[in-house]
């Protein structure tokens, strides 16, 4: 089965509609049904919580609401966790040297997908056209890429 | 317990959201403001389920318009983006 390791955008553009919400959700839906295995870390979930909580936008009081989206749609996409454990991280600091415009959290990406060997599925125009990632061996695929290439 | 009747004034939107829950439910505003004061709160149990947000496209559609209605036409990309600036200023 094809496996990818999912950025946390896709998650997000599935449910707050903008221009890659049809691919995103469409991308979910392989995942959800088992047609692709998909792959979070901690740290793609900790990003959705982070965007909440430190969203200008929603009320203090209203937050645990949009909290509660992010965890049933984890729970629903049936992603596996994925939790670097021992040396694998060693592999972000070779990462991080690559490309100055990605920013640390998407090398982290970057790195889980990297050290288990699947592509990076993302919307992220900046990991997208990262050539030094893909140079290191990195695949980086939009959600649409993958429903072409299926 | 004896009840006394007393005048209140709340927010429109909190207002709004008592009489949506009085209607789907029928439990008057002033109960549900007494309920409050006790510290319960009611919660609708969508289709008393969790984790079939992509099963359920009435749930979706809910969610989706609470997303919608909150960030506006900013993108993930841009809700993720500004929340990380917002950190790293802090």
């Amino acid at each position: 089965m094809p496996s990818f390791f999912i950025d946390t955008g896709v998650f997000i553009s599935t449910i707050k509609t903008d221009n890659a919400t049809e691919a995103c959700e469409r991308f979910i839906r392989r995942v959800r049904n088992g047609f692709f295995k998909g792959y979070i870390s901690p740290y793609v979930a900790g990003e959705m919580i982070h965007a909440i909580l430190y969203s200008e936008e929603i009320r203090q009081d209203r937050k645990h609401r949009y909290l509660f989206d992010i965890l049933e749609e984890i729970i629903s996409s049936n992603a596996e966790w994925f939790v670097p454990q021992n040396n694998d991280l060693c592999l972000f600091f070779q990462l991080r040297g690559v490309d100055n415009r990605v920013e640390d959290g998407d090398i982290l990406h970057a790195t889980c997908a990297k050290i288990l060997n699947i592509p990076l599925v993302t919307i992220d125009g900046r990991l997208l056209r990262s050539q030094g990632l893909k140079d290191q061996g990195v695949e980086i695929l939009h959600p649409s890429q993958v429903i072409e290439k299926a | 317990m004896t009840k006394r009747q007393i005048c209140i004034q709340v927010d429109e939107e909190i207002a709004r959201e008592m009489e949506d829950i009085r209607d789907k439910t029928g439990i008057p505003v002033s109960r549900q403001i007494e309920l409050k004061l006790k510290g319960f709160k009611i919660v609708e149990d969508e289709e008393g389920t969790f984790g079939d947000l992509l099963d359920n496209p009435k749930k979706l559609a809910k969610t989706r318009k609470r997303w919608d209605e909150a960030f506006g036409k900013k993108t993930a990309m841009e809700i993720l983006d500004s929340a990380q600036k917002k950190r790293v200023k802090s």
